[in-house]
């Protein structure tokens, strides 16, 4: 299978606390992946190491063979992480942050057509126009998702992303989530949401005290 | 009474120790008896230092006393007083005509608005914390002005023996000043404390607010004996605690009428709504406690949201691909967030920008360049931490730190250079080429030594980008700056000769080069 994430020897300490062991880690196309542990294990650490949002203290981590810190360019443009509350420009409404990350990546042809498709299928489309202040915690995770859908991407990491959503969002999300992976995305997700992983997962992995362990 | 008076005490404690740890001394922590030491010492020091303050600003207001003349100076400082309080009352009364004046937090909202807690004793509670907390200012004029009396009608230079009645006279002042103001307070609560009683709504509230700043200010106005009478009780007060009358007779009437009021907030307090109270007060109480605590990014932020409202239709500015997205993201963010307080700053920065070559000698141009140094720096940085503020946004787009520097010096390199130019053009009628060379070249600088003050503090702790918490700028950034600008301008003021251009020209690019390559090496080797 083509490795998408590769991730060698990679740990993180927070001052002398092990936040993360030292671990290699692979993530393939056509995968969908699951992380799973009790709270304070270390899964948010981990994936925010991978997305590129904290570095880890050792280690290196490719992107479909790009250094994700010497080749942050080429990295960024094949990864993508929705943290489980994301933040946004206050001065963008939910269209011009989708308009924003579609120019960001180059990808405008047809822009009007897929926000519009994205946005109705999340049920945002009546609040495309609003701030992201004036949002729910709920609808901020949509957001945060379909700013990912809109723009191309390789391997996909999601903290937590069921934790703000009600059930059919959850099963669109899960939809979404299988068409993604029949076109080749690896994906990675973290969830509490015992029942929807089951019917997701490919491969899973469990972290406890910061050591991970395939499950 | 219980639940109510548990919350007031820790507000008020909470409130208290905050000033405590401000002063170095920590009430949940330092437990031992130097601490305790330091506790009594820090008392000592800051009455001290306080009691030298009023009599610093007494002395001035006396000179200013004498030089009104005209009349008595306890009638010309009761009329300076009357003044403040009826400005203050004014903007407070125009306010709870349409707010509550019965503040409440979140987690006030939660434990007492939602209970059957007494809502006499929350009015009351609420009321004298409100009293305690802005009483300060008036507290500090009429102690200066009482101080001010004194040296005044003592017409000679005052001794250690003289304390006594020097103090003695501040007191005085400062009670009649305490208990007018409570006065004035409890008028106000008690006209805000109608509007919010039950659910129902009063409507046209701001037009009886308007008839009773109207009936006031025409009574304070006017010598008409029917309008006066409304401003005897606060008026008969003050002059007592300026000593042009008898005390107690004069604080009598105040004390009375404070009396009655306070016992009307408390008679019409039992329908208080405090639900309605807590969400009308939830957005000013936020804003509050950020100002409190000086976090000037929340109260930014809060501003911005209001302006903002719920929506805005997309914009027509045209979009582009690629990292011109940058400079399109900016220009939406700035106009939208756009504040009188940016252009004042933008102002001042173009101004120094002018005035740095035309200060008259050595002295005045290191402080112009000084101050231009902080503020540019201080811009560039604020910039920056825009930018990597929303960190997990960066993160997903397909950029590094130099399209972002790119997008950050260009506009406000090109801008500032520009509108300098056009002021040196209007104000001396040319542009000289020596300036139009360096001048791009030093903003460039001071905007890079911005940008390396945060990503040198941010390349050390990464995490903190994780939390979207990134530090603002330093001394270190300013010094970086003002190290970089040395040869630059040395080369300026040299006699100009035909190598002044290259020299200017090479060296600056070899400084931003150097600066730039210094910035990303940082960036990419961050921890």
């Amino acid at each position: 299978m083509e490795n998408i994430l590769k991730a060698v020897g990679i740990s993180r300490y927070f001052d002398k606390f092990r936040a993360l062991a030292a671990s290699d880690l692979d993530f393939h196309a056509r995968e969908i992946t699951v992380l799973q542990g009790p709270n304070g294990a270390g899964k948010s650490t981990l994936l925010q190491c991978l997305g590129g949002l904290i570095r880890p203290s050792t280690g290196k981590i490719d992107i479909c063979g790009f250094d994700l810190y010497r080749q942050e360019r080429e990295a960024k443009r094949h990864l993508a992480y929705v943290p489980d509350v994301p933040r946004f420009y206050q001065e963008l409404t939910a269209w011009e942050h989708l308009q924003f990350m579609a120019a960001a990546h180059e990808v405008l042809a047809g822009f009007e057509e897929r926000a519009e498709k994205l946005l109705r299928s999340f049920g945002l489309w009546d609040a495309r126009d609003l701030f992201p202040h004036n949002y729910s915690r709920g609808m901020r995770l949509k957001l945060g998702l379909l700013l990912t859908f809109i723009r191309p991407f390789d391997m996909l990491i999601l903290d937590e992303p069921t934790s703000a959503l009600d059930e059919e969002s959850t099963r669109n999300l899960g939809d979404h989530l299988h068409s993604l992976r029949a076109e080749g995305k690896a994906i990675l997700l973290s969830s509490h949401h015992n029942q929807w992983i089951e019917q997701l997962a490919d491969r899973s992995l469990q972290i406890q005290n910061g050591i991970i362990q395939e499950g | 009474m219980q639940a109510v008076w548990m919350v007031f005490s820790r507000r008020m404690a909470g409130q208290f120790a905050f000033l405590l740890v401000i002063a170095g001394h920590n009430p949940r922590k330092d437990r031992s008896w130097n601490d305790k030491l330091y506790l009594v010492y820090i008392v000592i020091f800051f009455s001290l230092w306080v009691f030298a303050v009023l009599t610093l600003f007494a002395s001035w207001a006396a000179a200013l006393l004498k030089m009104v003349g005209q009349q008595s100076p306890a009638v010309t400082a009761v009329n300076v007083m009357l003044l403040a309080l009826g400005a203050i009352a004014a903007a407070k009364l125009w306010k709870a005509a349409k707010i509550s004046p019965f503040v409440f937090s979140e987690d006030d909202a939660l434990l007492l608005c939602l209970t059957p807690v007494s809502r006499r004793a929350v009015a009351i509670l609420w009321f004298f914390q409100h009293w305690l907390m802005s009483v300060l200012p008036f507290a500090v004029l009429a102690i200066v002005l009482g101080f001010a009396q004194v040296e005044v009608l003592a017409g000679k230079e005052l001794g250690f023996l003289d304390l006594p009645m020097y103090i003695g006279a501040g007191v005085k002042a400062l009670l009649a000043m305490a208990l007018t103001y409570a006065s004035v307070l409890s008028l106000v609560w008690l006209f805000g404390l109608m509007r919010i009683r039950a659910d129902r709504d009063i409507r046209h509230y701001r037009w009886a607010a308007a008839a009773i700043i109207g009936l006031f200010g025409a009574a304070g106005l006017t010598d008409a004996p029917a309008l006066s009478v409304l401003l005897a009780p606060w008026q008969r007060a003050l002059e007592a605690g300026m000593g042009a009358r008898a005390y107690f007779g004069g604080i009598q009437l105040v004390g009375v009428f404070t009396f009655i009021l306070l016992g009307l907030l408390w008679f019409f307090a039992e329908k208080l709504n405090l639900s309605r109270a807590a969400q009308e007060t939830a957005y000013s109480q936020k804003m509050q406690a950020a100002l409190w605590l000086g976090d000037t990014d929340t109260v930014k932020r809060m501003h911005i949201q209001k302006r903002l409202g719920g929506s805005h239709v997309p914009t027509r500015l045209p979009i582009a691909e690629g990292s011109l997205v940058l400079l399109w993201r900016d220009v939406l963010r700035y106009s939208r967030g756009f504040r009188f307080q940016n252009l004042l700053e933008f102002g001042l920065i173009l101004i120094l920008t002018v005035l740095i070559f035309f200060a008259p000698d050595i002295g005045s141009w290191l402080l112009i360049l000084a101050v231009w140094v902080l503020r540019l720096g201080q811009a560039a940085a604020d910039k920056m931490r825009a930018t990597l503020n929303h960190w997990w946004l960066w993160t997903q787009m397909p950029f590094g730190i130099e399209q972002e520097m790119v997008w950050q010096i260009i506009p406000m390199t090109v801008l500032l250079s520009a509108l300098a130019c056009l002021g040196l053009l209007l104000f001396v009628g040319k542009v000289p080429v020596l300036i139009l060379v360096i001048l791009p070249i030093t903003i460039i600088l001071v905007i890079e030594a911005g940008i390396f003050d945060v990503i040198r503090v941010v390349s050390a702790h990464s995490e903190m980008l994780a939390v979207e918490s990134v530090p603002s700028f330093t001394l270190v950034g300013a010094i970086v700056a003002l190290v970089s600008l040395f040869l630059p301008f040395w080369f300026y003021l040299q006699p100009l000769t035909s190598y002044s251009y290259f020299f200017i020209v090479g060296w600056g690019i070899i400084e931003i080069s150097l600066m730039w390559l210094w910035i990303v090496h940082l960036w990419k080797n961050r921890k």
